[in-house]
């Protein structure tokens, strides 16, 4: 199957988890008179979502989609002329990612493959910030001493990238007195 | 005062063809899933023939969808069990489907060209409503033969005791190069020869570009001692390599005389001229066509002692690359006491 995949030209496709991944299907055919009859998506060379034009579902087409890998979240659309077509899943989970490959089958012209890597970009959660001794500190910090050390630790965890820390100080010194 | 070189001689270049010379069938099985699928195509396939490419798995009919062929990317066949017909052909250049013969297992092409070389996949679909699918890939090599016989030039009628004999064997074209191996008293040369009898080297070139080919053999002649003999790339290696002979650039070069230097350099002498026996095979000549029809050209260099060739001989012959057994052509080179005869048989 790898042989044949380095055939099959690849489309990276970036989502962050929670939204609506578009996952594009080339539909289109040169040849007039021509139409689908079947459309195929393999995750990882496994069906999981099929369009049946075939026969009795010309005009109402058959979906069938694998519930244990796309629960209710996916759907299939094509517009009117059939030129552009998606997988919409939606919202996105972090188990989605991978190599999709969509397989349409014509009615004249040969069959199209094409495939798609998707990537669901999961953001880190919501700093922490800790004191030395490792409690959290909801919103403020001390007191402390004047002519002591103020150390805080800002702790990030989740996400799928190295992580940037930024400080951002601002003083607010209380009025005197 | 030079001596003659008393031996008598034949020369051998004994082609071979860089396929590993046998046209069966490559079987492999991959189990994907539940299934196993079991494909079967050619290694290898002579210009012109059929060729049966085997696609086929334990799934009852009612359960198969469609079984596709791919070249590459494009398909080209399709066989969708519940159609009628149940075969299509979608058209591709360098392919010919003969589909009274192809079923939903067996595609039969025929009269292959050397552009129908190249990787064939299939696809095996179950029916709805998943459509669970299996893809297998293969390569199928065309072959063409060479049309001519290998043939010895630059060979010299008179050897002193101490003169090199050094002789280029020219084999092609053909798709892909022939393999050359030399003899000598039927023995391949790449075993040692009884001293002082020795060989110089036996040269095949083996770079792709043209400019280059000839830096390559001045290195390969840097070597002083034994060669190995011919061995072009193997099997898996069918990529292009282009021969100076081919594009005519190299003709006109001056025809090898007894002046020829005896440092080991063996590539920078390139003598394009066509071979001085009449024979079939031209040098230099390439078929039209995608194929990357190729030359062979050896060089040997070796020092004949006299006393240990009683019957010394050079033979030449090639054999037909991909019939199950080697045919060998001789041309006798002769050589012996009071004169050196060159002849063909």
């Amino acid at each position: 199957m790898d042989e044949f995949r380095a055939y099959v030209p690849t489309h990276l496709e970036k989502v962050l988890v929670n939204e609506t991944a578009q996952i594009k299907c080339d539909v289109s055919s040169n040849l007039t008179n021509d139409r689908i009859l079947l459309v195929v998506w393999y995750k990882d060379n496994v069906p999981i979502y099929s369009f049946d034009t075939r026969g009795p579902h010309v005009n109402s087409p058959s979906h069938w989609k694998d519930v244990a890998i796309l629960e209710d979240r996916a759907n299939f659309k094509t517009t009117r002329e059939q030129s552009r077509a998606m997988l919409v899943i939606s919202p996105v989970q972090k188990k989605d990612a991978g190599i999709f490959r969509c397989r349409v089958d014509f009615l004249l012209s040969p069959t199209k493959n094409s495939n798609v890597n998707l990537e669901v970009v999961v953001p880190p959660d919501v700093p922490k910030i800790h004191n030395e001794a490792g409690v959290v500190l909801p919103s403020h910090a001390g007191p402390y001493e004047e002519g002591g050390d103020l150390v805080l630790i800002c702790v990030v965890t989740g996400g799928m990238y190295p992580v940037d820390f930024f400080t951002i100080f601002q003083p607010n010194l209380p009025d005197a007195g | 005062m030079n001596t003659l070189l008393q031996s008598l001689g034949r020369g051998l270049c004994s082609s071979v063809s860089g396929v590993m010379g046998n046209l069966s069938s490559h079987v492999s099985h991959s189990v994907l899933g539940l299934e196993s699928v079991h494909i079967q195509v050619p290694v290898a396939v002579l210009v012109g023939t059929s060729a049966t490419l085997v696609c086929e798995c334990d799934l009852p009919d009612e359960d198969l969808y469609s079984v596709k062929w791919y070249k590459g990317k494009h398909e080209f066949f399709r066989y969708t069990s519940k159609e009628i017909p149940s075969i299509k052909i979608f058209p591709k250049a360098g392919i010919s489907v003969n589909v009274n013969l192809s079923n939903a297992s067996h595609l039969v092409l025929v009269n292959v060209e050397p552009q129908s070389s190249g990787k064939y996949s299939c696809e095996i679909t179950e029916a709805a409503p998943s459509f669970h699918t299996k893809i297998a890939t293969r390569t199928m090599n065309v072959v063409d033969l060479p049309t001519g016989e290998p043939q010895i030039v630059d060979m010299k009628s008179y050897y002193g005791a101490e003169e090199f004999l050094e002789v280029e064997c020219r084999a092609g074209p053909s798709l892909p190069a022939p393999k050359l191996e030399w003899f000598v008293n039927d023995l391949p040369v790449r075993q040692p020869l009884q001293a002082p009898s020795r060989l110089e080297y036996a040269t095949q070139p083996t770079s792709s570009s043209k400019p280059s080919s000839s830096g390559s053999r001045k290195k390969q002649s840097a070597k002083s001692s034994l060669h190995q003999p011919s061995t072009v790339p193997s099997t898996g290696e069918l990529e292009s390599r282009e021969n100076d002979l081919e594009d005519g650039t190299a003709r006109g070069g001056p025809s090898s005389t007894t002046g020829r230097p005896l440092a080991g350099v063996a590539g920078s002498t390139t003598t394009q001229d066509p071979p001085p026996t009449t024979g079939n095979g031209t040098s230099g000549e390439q078929r039209k066509g995608a194929g990357r029809y190729e030359l062979s050209v050896s060089r040997l260099k070796l020092l004949l002692e006299h006393g240990h060739f009683h019957n010394g001989k050079l033979k030449v012959g090639g054999s037909v690359p991909a019939r199950p057994e080697v045919e060998t052509i001789f041309f006798l080179c002769l050589f012996f006491s009071s004169f050196v005869r060159l002849r063909q048989s």
